[in-house]
């Protein structure tokens, strides 16, 4: 790895062992890289510091609907398995997840709701129109809808499998499952589809398909906004943000064109952003570069 | 452990008292307040419980407990973007640059000028007002002390991204605990 030039560059990677003997000791002949080591260690000491300690009242109640989760798993799990795979939760595409917090499903359990109280009802409810209603819900879906927003507070409360479980379940597979498993596409921390590494279009259309086969989230609605880099700032979600104007520039999604899936992915080293697009029942999958150059447009089987 | 994975709720609940302070001052630093804290350590929790069974030891399980926390702050921050960081950057104070006339102070001086800086103002405000990415980062690695790897794999980054943005993330958060009208008025440089 080439040492770093940049003093700051060179005092964090000072502070962290990653510089040789020879780097280091060049480095540490630098007066403006030891002051800057030195703001650095302090700002890790401040970080380092232990925050005040949550509420002993809202540590046992997390506890508590930890564990309640627990105890109703296998529950849940019977009456998910008629419609997950791979601990992924079947929905229509694109579609807000059913709300199926095991410890909101179960009356008396300390979880504590963000919404109303009734949300736990409704979450059961949900939880039973995901296993008999499926294809009902499907067909009545409105790709239309800004789901991102709405399945913020109201996915979380009534049963947040969308925010802590369903995708970290999916990180847990990535981690800790089979080979096939990990080579399967995953959620990003920043919410959007990985397809992973793959070495060509075709792969890469294989692995659109496989997510969504998956029916993993899409942040439908997002895909030309820019609004999540907006939100989160300059260090936002940059693959996002980066071919916002794509849309424009380059016609995606095409006029009468809906898009199905955002992604990203490592396509022969490079990373890419990917969109599945669908229109008359067909749907081609698209992949543009770090210029937002189109770089595979081909129809997804 | 595996008597928590095999449905022990007792070893489970152990478990997680074991861990539940470190996930605690992760998300604490993340989210940066109290209530989106304890929001989002409770999904966490809930996460890990329902994901014991699938944990298959490959990676230690703190690792994996702060990928599934991390996780949760990330789904709780951005649920709450569009309200208002709790900590405008005016709260961080005016503490003095630590730096001399002539040019930077000997390291001690420095250390001691952002030390005392940083007593004095929340270190989690100063958190709130860097980008996410480089919050996540610099919380994984000097919070949690995961190394370089295994932030790439928490985050899902290359590690060469994860070393940029840690510098990246440092750099700014000691201007901002050094300076911070300063860092807000300086046009970023870089890329």
């Amino acid at each position: 790895m080439t040492a770093p030039r940049d003093p700051d560059d060179l005092a964090s990677a000072l502070l962290d062992g990653l510089l040789t003997d020879d780097e280091a000791a060049v480095a540490q002949r630098d007066p403006v890289v030891v002051a800057r080591l030195a703001e650095l260690a302090a700002v890790r000491e401040a970080v380092r510091r232990p925050p005040a300690g949550p509420d002993p009242v809202a540590r046992e109640r997390g506890l508590a609907s930890a564990l309640a989760a627990f105890e109703a798993g296998d529950e849940a799990a019977e009456q998910r398995g008629a419609v997950t795979t791979a601990g992924t939760t079947v929905s229509p595409l694109g579609r807000p997840r059913p709300a199926a917090r095991p410890a909101t499903a179960r009356a008396g359990t300390p979880w504590r709701p963000r919404g109303s109280a009734g949300r736990r009802w409704l979450t059961a409810a949900a939880i039973v129109l995901a296993v008999v209603g499926l294809g009902v819900l499907a067909s009545n879906w409105d790709t239309g809808s800004d789901n991102a927003d709405t399945a913020s507070r109201d996915a979380a409360a009534g049963g947040s499998d969308d925010a802590g479980g369903s995708r970290s379940a999916t990180a847990e597979e990535s981690e800790g499952g089979s080979t096939q498993e990990r080579a399967a596409p995953t959620v990003a921390p920043d919410g959007i589809v990985d397809l992973g590494d793959v070495e060509s279009s075709e792969a890469l259309a294989e692995r659109a398909r496989s997510a969504l086969d998956e029916d993993f989230p899409s942040p439908l609605g997002q895909a030309s906004g820019g609004q999540d880099a907006a939100d989160e700032g300059a260090g936002g979600i940059p693959l996002r943000s980066r071919c916002a104007d794509v849309g424009g520039a380059g016609g995606l999604p095409a006029a009468g064109e809906t898009i199905v899936l955002e992604a990203r992915a490592t396509l022969d080293g490079d990373t890419v952003d990917v969109w599945v697009l669908a229109a008359d029942g067909k749907e081609r999958v698209v992949a543009v570069d770090a210029t937002c150059a189109v770089v595979v447009d081909r129809p997804l089987d | 452990m595996a008597a928590a994975q095999a449905g022990d709720r007792d070893a489970l609940e152990t478990l997680l008292r074991r861990h539940h302070d470190r996930l605690w001052a992760l998300c604490r630093r993340l989210t940066g307040n109290h209530a989106d804290a304890e929001d989002a350590l409770q999904d966490a929790l809930i996460a890990i419980a329902r994901g014991i069974g699938r944990y298959d030891g490959r990676a230690a399980f703190t690792t994996w407990s702060y990928r599934v926390t991390t996780n949760a702050c990330l789904d709780e921050l951005r649920r709450r973007r569009r309200r208002p960081i709790p900590d405008a950057p005016e709260t961080l104070g005016a503490g003095p640059a630590p730096e001399g006339p002539g040019g930077p102070l000997s390291a001690p001086s420095a250390r001691a000028a952002v030390e005392a800086v940083a007593d004095r103002l929340d270190v989690d405000a100063a958190l709130a007002l860097l980008p996410q990415d480089f919050r996540a980062v610099v919380v994984l690695r000097d919070l949690c002390d995961l190394d370089y790897a295994e932030i790439a794999r928490v985050l899902r980054i290359p590690p060469g991204t994860v070393r940029s943005r840690i510098a990246r993330g440092r750099s700014q958060l000691a201007d901002l605990l050094g300076n911070p009208t300063e860092q807000q008025n300086r046009p970023s440089t870089r890329p």
